[in-house]
């Protein structure tokens, strides 16, 4: 048993390292860049929408069609359908590099609209509250909307997160490799199933490290009781499935 | 003083809707308890709202000392809205922010930073509502009593010529309730602030008020002292809130 684990590692070891570490830079480094995006785009379409702060009928229709134009695609649609964008600003359409334009393309909007719905969370009279103090709309959103709205975007990055590493799988098509590319060619296509159950395995840890990690960095940020938090989780547990079926 | 002249609020709906505030007139003189009563739907959040400009009205104007707010917008409005201060019925803190740091927020509004004199003033205030010690606790860890006089510190932060109180203590028990008129009835006696109260409970308006305007489907049936419209109801809206008709009739 030792022996066959032994040789296993020889064998397949190197190949699921390297594939673990692409799927974690394939997760992390479009995710970072398309919160950068998705930030500004969410409180955006926060302020812009009919009865908020910055009510910009126009600009939030937009922007809102632009959103769900993205996201109507299905993620390995999209990769295929923007390769030459995507040559012609990272040089190539394929590889680790050439996976970052189409995840970022499909994970702004689908942050903007968690974004968006965080905002939307925080209660009404706390923001009414700050704005009969006389706050600007800067500093309302800086200074109350974003820090009150922190929890639950947290809680939002896991679920960013996982779907993300979900498209990563995806990427293999455009040769980008990784652990889902690894659990189809030698699941599907090599039939070396051993090596689809270690990667799956990897996979499932992966994404239980990044749901435990951001629920931990949610609570550590909530200074809401207990109740109040379970409230406010379920509302996001809803939240988050329909975002997924959308 | 705040002049409210022919104030209309109508609402996006259909055609020959009922508006929310039908041509309001009144006057609120300073250094008065003003109560604004009315039952659900009668407009009175909507009169209060306006005074702030969290609503806009669709016509007629509020003169405050002589100047008309309601065209006012950006930096013009801020300033005017710091004179104006605010507590609402779900008391409206920041649960991500400490009390301290609740009751400093005007000043991060006003100035954009919060300094040691700031801090020192919120603790004064915090000290005034009997909340010193809590000073670092999170709202969440105060029943409703407390919140609200953690609101009505921030509300005193801003130094307001009037405090407007929408509802203030219709979330909470008669005791809390009690403690909350008493403090507000003691900021004005002290400050001199004029204190705008809306509410749907005549025991409140007895407790606290001076003058009352009863407010009915968006008009004004009935104002003057407290005294007088307790002994003597003219509008039916506020014999029903004096509970002066047959309930079962």
């Amino acid at each position: 048993m030792l022996d066959a684990v032994n040789a296993f590692i020889a064998e397949y070891g190197a190949l699921l390292a390297e594939g673990t570490w692409s799927t974690i830079v394939m997760v992390l480094v479009p995710t970072a860049i398309s919160y950068a995006i998705g930030l500004v785009l969410g409180v955006v379409l926060y302020l812009t929408a009919p009865g908020s702060l910055r009510p910009a009928p126009v600009l939030n229709a937009v922007l809102g069609w632009i959103v769900n134009i993205l996201r109507s695609f299905p993620f390995i649609v999209l990769m295929v359908f923007i390769i030459p964008f995507t040559r012609l600003i990272m040089g190539t359409g394929s590889g680790i590099l050439g996976t970052i334009p189409p995840l970022v393309l499909s994970a702004s909007p689908f942050i903007a609209r968690m974004v968006e719905q965080s905002l939307a969370e925080v209660p009404r009279e706390s923001v009414e509250a700050v704005e009969a103090c006389g706050a600007s709309v800067p500093r309302i959103v800086f200074s109350a909307l974003l820090p009150e709205a922190l929890p639950s975007i947290v809680r939002g990055v896991a679920v960013v997160l996982i779907s993300v590493l979900g498209y990563t799988a995806m990427a293999g098509a455009i040769g980008a490799g990784g652990l889902g590319d690894i659990a189809v060619r030698y699941g599907y296509y090599r039939r070396v199933e051993e090596v689809m159950w270690v990667a799956v395995i990897i996979l499932i840890v992966i994404v239980q490290v990044i749901q435990s990690v951001c629920d931990l960095a949610a609570r550590k940020v909530d200074h809401r009781t207990a109740s109040v938090v379970k409230a406010a989780s379920k509302r996001a547990a809803n939240r988050e499935r329909a975002a997924i079926k959308r | 003083m705040i002049e409210i002249k022919n104030l209309t609020k109508a609402y996006a709906a259909a055609e020959g809707a009922p508006h929310a505030l039908d041509n309001v007139s009144l006057t609120i003189a300073d250094g008065d308890i003003m109560g604004i009563i009315g039952m659900s739907g009668a407009g009175k959040s909507t009169l209060v709202r306006c005074i702030n400009l969290l609503e806009r009205p669709t016509s007629g104007s509020i003169i405050v000392d002589g100047q008309d707010i309601t065209g006012l917008s950006g930096a013009a409005l801020r300033s005017y809205r710091r004179r104006v201060a605010m507590i609402f019925q779900n008391f409206g803190l920041l649960a991500q922010k400490t009390v301290l740091a609740n009751v400093c927020f005007p000043f991060l509004a006003a100035t954009g930073k919060v300094t040691a004199a700031n801090r020192e003033r919120a603790l004064e205030l915090l000290d005034m509502v009997g909340l010193k010690e809590k000073a670092q606790s999170y709202p969440s860890q105060l029943s409703g009593g407390q919140q609200q006089r953690v609101a009505i510190a921030r509300a005193l932060a801003c130094d307001p010529e009037y405090i407007l109180c929408d509802e203030a203590t219709s979330a909470l028990d008669p005791a809390s309730t009690n403690t909350i008129l008493k403090l507000l009835r003691q900021i004005n006696r002290d400050t001199g602030v004029t204190v705008i109260v809306i509410t749907h409970s005549m025991g409140v308006v007895e407790k606290i008020c001076r003058n009352v305007a009863v407010l009915e489907h968006g008009r004004v049936v009935e104002q003057g002292s407290v005294a007088d419209v307790f002994a003597n109801p003219q509008s039916n809206a506020a014999k029903v809130l004096l509970e002066r008709v047959d309930w079962d009739a």
